[in-house]
Parts: C-alpha cells; sequence; structure tokens
C-alpha cells in the first residue's frame, strides 16, 4: 500500500500549476525539436540549463523529462514524413514509415506512431514505479567495485550500440572519460591536464562540450553537406488509423512496450536498442516479412512503442543508479547535480518530491502529448519547412547565450567552439559524439570507484570478480567486448573471402 | 573508409602518449593506493591499445576501390564557409565582453546571414537587428539572464 502513497504524493508535485506549465512546456518543446532535424533534446536542454538554475529541481527534471520524451514523440514525424530521423532512436521509423507517406498513408502512419507511444510510454511507467524504489533500494548494498563494474558495463553496451565501429565508439569513451578527468584531482586537490587555465580548475562543464559537439560540430557538418530533406507534398486526411490497422498492430504495440521496457532498463539499453530489437522481431516473426520495408504498419508500430517505453524505462538505472542510460540521461543527472543534487540510490530518500514527483509528470506528460501531438501534426508538418539556412544562425545564436549565461565566462564560448570542431571531426571521421559524453559524465564517478576499489582491497584487481554482483557486471562487459571482437574477426573473414575490387 | 581509420588511428595514439606523459608527470602512486596521475595513465594505455587495435585493422583489411570524395569547386567552397565560421565564432568570444552583447550579435548574425547563408543585404540587415534585439528581450529582460553589457551598456 506503501507505493500508492508515493504515487498519490507524486501526483500531488506533479500536478501542481507550476509544474504541470512546466510538464506543458518541456512536452511541446520536445515535440518542437524532435520535429526539427539539427536541435535534439540534448542541445535543448543544455541551452535551458542557466535558465532551469532559478526554478526548483524537480520542476527542471519534470520539463527536462518532458523535452526527452516530447523528441521521441516528434522524432518519428520527420522519419515518416521526409525520411530524415529528427532523433536517432527514430531511424527504424523511416524504413515503413516513409514508405507508408509515400503510398498516402502518412496520416494512419503518425496516428499509429503517437497511439502506440502513448500505450508503451504509459504501460511502461508502470514498471518504472514498481522497480525503481526497490532498485534503488537494493543498490544501497553497492560498494565500490560494483559501481565500477555497472560504470563498465554501460560503457562498453553503449559503445556496442553506437552507429558504426565499436572500436572508435569505445575510444570516444575513453576520450570523454580523459576529459572527464581534467580538473581538480577530488581526493588530492592536484589540478590535472589544466593547461593553466584557471577556468579548467573545476573541470571542463558538461554544457559547453554538449553544446560545441552537438550543436555546433552539427551545424558546421550540416553547411558543408547541405543536406536537405524532401518534404513530402500532399494533404494529410486520416490520422486515426482504421480498425484493419489496429488488428495488424495491436500485437506490434504490446511487444514493443515489453522490449522497450526490458531493454531500456539495462544501463546503456535506452530506447535505440528498444527500436532494432523491436523491428527485427517484429520482422521475423511476420507471416508476410516480405511487407517490411514497403510500408508495414508493424514496422511503425513496433519501434515506435518501444522508444518510448524504452525511453521512459531508462529512467530506471538514472533515478535508482544515478547511472545514465543514454546521452539525454546523462544531461539530466548533470542537471540534478549543478542544482545540487546528488542522484543515485539515496535520491528517493532525500529528495522524494524529485524521485515521485518526476515519475507522476511522465503520466501526465503522455497525455499531454497523445491530445497535443495527434490535431497539432498540421503544424509540425509546417515547421519541417523552415529553410535549414535560417534555422542555423537562432541555434548559433541559443548556443552562446546558454554557454555564456552559465558563469558569465567567456573562456567557455572558446570551449564550445573546441568542441564544435572536435564533433565536426568526429563526423568527418565517422566517430559517434554520443560515447563521449557518456564517458565524461561516467568518469569522475568511475575513478573514485576504481581507485576505492584498489584501495580497499590492497590493490587486487580480483575484487572485481570477487564480489558475485561486481563479477556478474564485469563478466556480462566482458562478454560484450568478445562479441565485438568476434564480430568483427567474422567480418574481416567474409570479407578476405570475397572477390577484390568490392566497393564498400 | 581505410585513410579515416589509419588517420584517426594516428591521432588516438598521439593522445594516447600525450596522456601517459601527462599522467607520468603526476602522482600515479601505486596498485595498492593509487595517485592523481593512475586513472588518466590507465585511461592513456586503453586509448593506446584502441588506436594500435584500429590500426591493425586499417592494416589488415584488404586493399579494396573505395569511394573517393571528389571535391568540386562547390564542396571547397562549402568547406571554407566552415572555417570562416569558427572564425567568426572565435571573433565573437574575443570582443563580446567589449563591444556587448547587442552590437557583437548584430555583427555575427550580419556575417551569417551574408557571408554562409548568401541572404539579401536587406534580409541580413533586419534579421540581424531583429535577433539581436529580440533574444536581448527575450533573455535578458524578460528571463533576467546576465549578458555583456559592453562599452554601450547592453
Amino acid at each position: 500500500m506503501e507505493i500508492f502513497n508515493h504515487i498519490l504524493f507524486g501526483f500531488y508535485v506533479a500536478l501542481s500549476p507550476e509544474n504541470l506549465l512546466y510538464c506543458f512546456l518541456g512536452v511541446v518543446l520536445g515535440t518542437f525539436v524532435g520535429v526539427l532535424p539539427g536541435l535534439g533534446p540534448v542541445a535543448t536542454m543544455s541551452i535551458l540549463m542557466p535558465i532551469t538554475l532559478s526554478i526548483s529541481p524537480v520542476s527542471a527534471i519534470i520539463m527536462f523529462a518532458g523535452i526527452y520524451y516530447g523528441a521521441l514523440y516528434g522524432g518519428s514525424t520527420t522519419s515518416i514524413l521526409i525520411n530524415v530521423p529528427g532523433e536517432v532512436t527514430s531511424v527504424v521509423t523511416c524504413i515503413d514509415g516513409y514508405q507508408m507517406a509515400r503510398n498516402g498513408r502518412a496520416g494512419p502512419a503518425l496516428g499509429i506512431s503517437a497511439i502506440g507511444s502513448f500505450i508503451g510510454g504509459t504501460i511502461s511507467l508502470i514498471g518504472v514505479m514498481f522497480l525503481a524504489a526497490p532498485l534503488a533500494t537494493f543498490a544501497l548494498r553497492f560498494g565500490p567495485p560494483e559501481y565500477f563494474a555497472l560504470i563498465f558495463l554501460a560503457l562498453t553496451v553503449v559503445s556496442g550500440l553506437a552507429m558504426g565501429s565499436p572500436i572508435k565508439a569505445l575510444a570516444t569513451a575513453a576520450l570523454g572519460m580523459l576529459t572527464g578527468v581534467i580538473g581538480m584531482d577530488m581526493q588530492t586537490g592536484i589540478p590535472r591536464f589544466t593547461l593553466g587555465i584557471r577556468t579548467l580548475y573545476d573541470g571542463v562543464g558538461l554544457v559547453p562540450v554538449i553544446m560545441g559537439l552537438f550543436g555546433i560540430g552539427e551545424i558546421l557538418i550540416n553547411i558543408e553537406k547541405r543536406v536537405e530533406g524532401e518534404i513530402l507534398r500532399g494533404k494529410i486526411e486520416r490520422i486515426l488509423p482504421s480498425v484493419q490497422d489496429w488488428m495488424e498492430s495491436r500485437w506490434a504495440i504490446l511487444r514493443g512496450t515489453f522490449i522497450g521496457f526490458f531493454l531500456g532498463i539495462i544501463p546503456g539499453g535506452g530506447a535505440l536498442l528498444s527500436t532494432f530489437a523491436s523491428y527485427v522481431i517484429e520482422k521475423r516473426i511476420s507471416s508476410h516479412p516480405e511487407r517490411f520495408g514497403y510500408g508495414a504498419i508493424e514496422g511503425v508500430a513496433g519501434p515506435e512503442t518501444a522508444n518510448n517505453a524504452g525511453g521512459q524505462a531508462s529512467f530506471v538505472p538514472m533515478l535508482a543508479l544515478g547511472i545514465p542510460s543514454n546521452v539525454v540521461i546523462a544531461v539530466l543527472i548533470g542537471t540534478l547535480m549543478i542544482h545540487g543534487v546528488q542522484p543515485g540510490p539515496l535520491l528517493i530518500s532525500e529528495h522524494p518530491e524529485i524521485f515521485w514527483g518526476v515519475i507522476t509528470s511522465m503520466y501526465i506528460g503522455n497525455v499531454l502529448l497523445l491530445v497535443l501531438n495527434l490535431p497539432l501534426i498540421g503544424l509540425w508538418v509546417q515547421l519541417l519547412k523552415i529553410p535549414y539556412i535560417l534555422l542555423f544562425p537562432i541555434i548559433i545564436l541559443f548556443c552562446l547565450i546558454g554557454v555564456y549565461s552559465l558563469n558569465n565566462n567567456v573562456i567557455e564560448i572558446f570551449i564550445m567552439i573546441f568542441f564544435g570542431i572536435i564533433g565536426y571531426f568526429m563526423r568527418k571521421l565517422e566517430f559517434e559524439p554520443a560515447p563521449f559524453v557518456m564517458g565524461m559524465v561516467l568518469s569522475p564517478m568511475m575513478e573514485s570507484a576504481f581507485r576505492q576499489s584498489l584501495t580497499l582491497s590492497d590493490g587486487k584487481i580480483s575484487v572485481l570478480f570477487i564480489r558475485p554482483l561486481s563479477a556478474f557486471f564485469m563478466i556480462a562487459g566482458l562478454s560484450a567486448l568478445a562479441f565485438y571482437a568476434i564480430s568483427w574477426v567474422r567480418k574481416q573473414r567474409g570479407r578476405w573471402g570475397e572477390g577484390e575490387g568490392k566497393v564498400w | 573508409m581505410r585513410s579515416k581509420d589509419a588517420i584517426s588511428s594516428i591521432i588516438l595514439l598521439i593522445i594516447s602518449i600525450l596522456t601517459c606523459f601527462g599522467s607520468s608527470r603526476l602522482d600515479i602512486g601505486n596498485i595498492n593506493n593509487p595517485g592523481s596521475g593512475f586513472f588518466p595513465l590507465f585511461l592513456g594505455m586503453v586509448i593506446g591499445f584502441l588506436a594500435l587495435s584500429m590500426m591493425m585493422k586499417t592494416v589488415l583489411a584488404k586493399p579494396v576501390s573505395t569511394i573517393r570524395d571528389k571535391l568540386s569547386g562547390d564542396g571547397n567552397e562549402r568547406k571554407k564557409k566552415v572555417l570562416y565560421l569558427v572564425l567568426a565564432l572565435a571573433s565573437y568570444g574575443l570582443v563580446l565582453e567589449r563591444l556587448g552583447y547587442t552590437l557583437t550579435t548584430i555583427l555575427l548574425f550580419i556575417f551569417i546571414l551574408k557571408g554562409i547563408s548568401s541572404q539579401k543585404w536587406y534580409v541580413a540587415l533586419v534579421g540581424s537587428l531583429f535577433a539581436s534585439l529580440g533574444s536581448y528581450i527575450i533573455f535578458h529582460l524578460a528571463l533576467k539572464i546576465q549578458l555583456p553589457a559592453g562599452f554601450a551598456g547592453m
């Protein structure tokens, strides 16, 4: 019964006029940036981070959570209408969603995507409510070896899920961790890699790095490539799916919900893995797999449901363990820390208003998104017609204001530009920036756990493999690394077996 | 693909060497009592290992004909725009506190809209005024965010 008291308390917090307003702002803004290619939820949150300092941490996190799942909703619109994923989690939706739109069925594709997201998100939240609290209590038993092993597992899983080579993703994560090391050593107070720059004594700020990598870096590459999607012409008439559409997609929605939830709670899992898994499973069990790729509604319903279910389930490791599942959650953790709130197992007892308020606000946000999205699809389509050439100067302006206003320090603008250049070259050299931010956020926690583990065990690295939980996490992480290595060797063998001159 | 990986692995190797060198100048401590340089050294070694793995992958990969990016005149022009934008942003950072937010932003926007987006002069002028003053009203006057005043006081 205690859980129902907590839920009621959560609704009491989330339904206060102030938090309701921030939830509404979050979901509208999230859908807006999800629809607009070039300005994702990560950059948006970073821009808004200084503004949130004047509001309570619970309001800030409610708004940012709204931006996150709002963007998950919005991202599917661009996938379906212009075949350009608004967010990386909507990549799979392009395959059948765009084909449905080309076949004159853009309305049902958008409709089933919104409804599936609502169902997946809402059911997933029930799981979050019942799982996060016991997990947080359980996590109180975690010592430094368990934390080190869990972070190691999260980083290996994230690196494996990144687009392209896992070696590159691991290297990016390691570079992010190295950036996280810059500044005063927490234990000895000795400055490390600061190059004598006073601003760096407190470490490299998360906001300039994110703005640089995701905001400026993306703009620089877009100016060079000038990528423009072709907007689908014609009017979108019927949004609500037909009875036949429902019959075809109902099981896909149900399966998507469970796939999303269970993959979402794995540290490092989250929404991305869920969408791919859902699509593969739907195609495999379909009695007409040949329809996939040509506008099968299950190919939209399953991944879009899994997308939101996974996105909301990824709050479990954040709220219970203080470990981010993806880069957006990493920014949320950064926001909590800026507000002086330490995420982790103690969050539920020290800040129950944040823990329960954020979870219940997501119920309200899901309803708001459904009510807003279905009638406003026409408006979002109009947004897609804003030319990028006019959009990017505004994004630059937001980045500049966001970075400067955090500490009123012009050096941070230069740090942002530096990481913008890094982000540009990362994209040119086919490195994904997301593991960098994950590594940077997790680095201080991982270093502290690493040093404490070695000190406590008199320098025995075997401490990571003796304790059952840390052994489980370490073995899972090492298995993931072994899997990447074996996959690479197999791929190379396949290539060596093929004839020369093949273009790849 | 191979050339990109080769470049990446060399850059990573250089970062690894620099990190290990930088860490060695800190107190590394020992495995029983790790110092401030211990973890960075460990990271430097991990980066080095990954750089060597990538290098090995590049060497072992069978030479294949790849699709090369043929740089057209237009492509070079766009690359120059990237460089100009970076320089413009750096200049913005240099003069922001002296000239103040509104004037610096007007100048930046004129440059972006005219020089990079190739808009007409009147679009660049009106757009820059609108962006600068509009953002000043929203962020400074309404949201009370501190922006550098400069000599003009705004």
